[in-house]
């Protein structure tokens, strides 16, 4: 029902809830979507309260941590810092959409075989920042892999084991691509 | 002593500090090792993941991450201010293990993870000592403290090497 909008503080401010709301379409992991929200909520809501995709997490909702990163356009941007209602037509790739007909991608078994997940709150960004790098450089260095990961903290695995992680999916990713020549 | 767990720790490598910032630059071609004894090593990668974790936790501790209290608040509650390792802080580490047999734990097993980072920031206090020259006693070791020590060092003998 719609309510009068009165003059007041920001917190007060009441609007018609329904006329507000912005509706666009946008992929997610694949999938054509068209979604109402309102204009002030962030990507990261949306996917997790609205989608429930749950895999992007809220670490510092500031943009300091990097556990909400996903993919737009194949781009890692920070889904806390971004609004929702700026992405119309947009393509949007999650950790839940990586792996692809129940096969892991090959950054998701390396990270298994690695050891490269502990309490696995910064996994999901990590997986998505490196497979960026992975997308536009298929042999990195290991200082192109540390470029590519500094937006995400982690504070279990001491990075070892997620750089080596990384390393070794570009190695698998190499060999599948030559294998299927 | 059934209790005793770190065997031992290098230090890591500090090629020197930068001039302007007085960060201090660990060497990429010396590995950081760490020997710990963790009675029954049972899963070996996991055990390793617990040993790396904490040397970098200990990059933290002893280099950078320093709460600043005002009057009993909190002055930097967040990660720009209260700085954390970042994968650019990361050296290159080994761990050994020292396998004993613990009676008290499961299959002879002890915990892993705090223990390891018990030694850390004393084992890059000797580093930074090692590469600069400047004794620092106090944590975090951050760059203006090295700068402020390095000062000091070529205030008392202006010939000396700074």
């Amino acid at each position: 029902m719609a309510r009068r909008k009165r003059r007041a503080g920001h917190s007060d401010l009441v609007v018609d809830e329904k006329k507000a709301l912005h509706r666009i379409r946008l992929t997610i992991n694949g999938e054509e979507l068209e979604l109402a929200f309102s204009p002030r909520r962030t990507l990261l809501e949306v996917l997790r309260d609205d989608l429930d995709l749950i895999g992007a997490k809220e670490g510092c909702d500031g943009g300091e941590c990097g556990a909400c990163t996903v993919l737009i356009e194949d781009r890692p941007y920070l889904a806390c810092l971004t609004l929702a209602a700026t992405l119309r037509g947009k393509r949007i790739l999650t950790i839940e959409g990586l792996a692809g007909n129940g096969s892991l991608h090959p950054l998701q078994s390396a990270f298994l075989t690695k050891g490269a997940v502990q309490c696995g709150y910064c996994t999901p960004g990590l997986i998505l920042s490196a497979k960026a790098l992975l997308d536009r450089n298929v042999a990195p260095t290991e200082e192109e892999v540390k470029k590519a990961l500094v937006g995400n903290l982690c504070r279990c695995t001491g990075y070892q084991k997620i750089i080596d992680a990384v390393l070794e999916a570009a190695r698998l990713l190499q060999a599948e691509s030559t294998g299927n020549r | 002593m059934a209790d005793l767990r770190v065997v031992g720790h290098s230090h890591p490598r500090v090629d020197g500090v930068e001039k302007v910032t007085g960060a201090a630059r660990f060497s990429t071609d010396i590995k950081w090792m760490a020997s710990h004894d963790i009675g029954k090593v049972i899963n070996p990668i996991a055990a390793e993941g617990q040993i790396e974790g904490a040397l970098v936790q200990g990059v933290g501790y002893g280099l950078m991450e320093d709460m600043i209290r005002v009057d009993g608040r909190t002055f930097n509650p967040n990660f720009l201010n209260y700085r954390l390792p970042t994968v650019q802080d990361h050296c290159r580490m080994g761990t050994i293990f020292v396998e004993s047999n613990d009676p008290v734990g499961p299959y002879g097993a002890k915990g892993v993870a705090e223990p390891a980072l018990v030694a850390s920031a004393p084992a890059l206090a000797n580093a930074i000592y090692h590469a600069t020259g400047v004794r620092i006693t106090s944590l975090p070791i951050t760059p203006q403290k090295i700068l402020a020590a390095l000062d000091a060092k070529e205030k008392r003998s202006p010939d000396g090497e700074a």
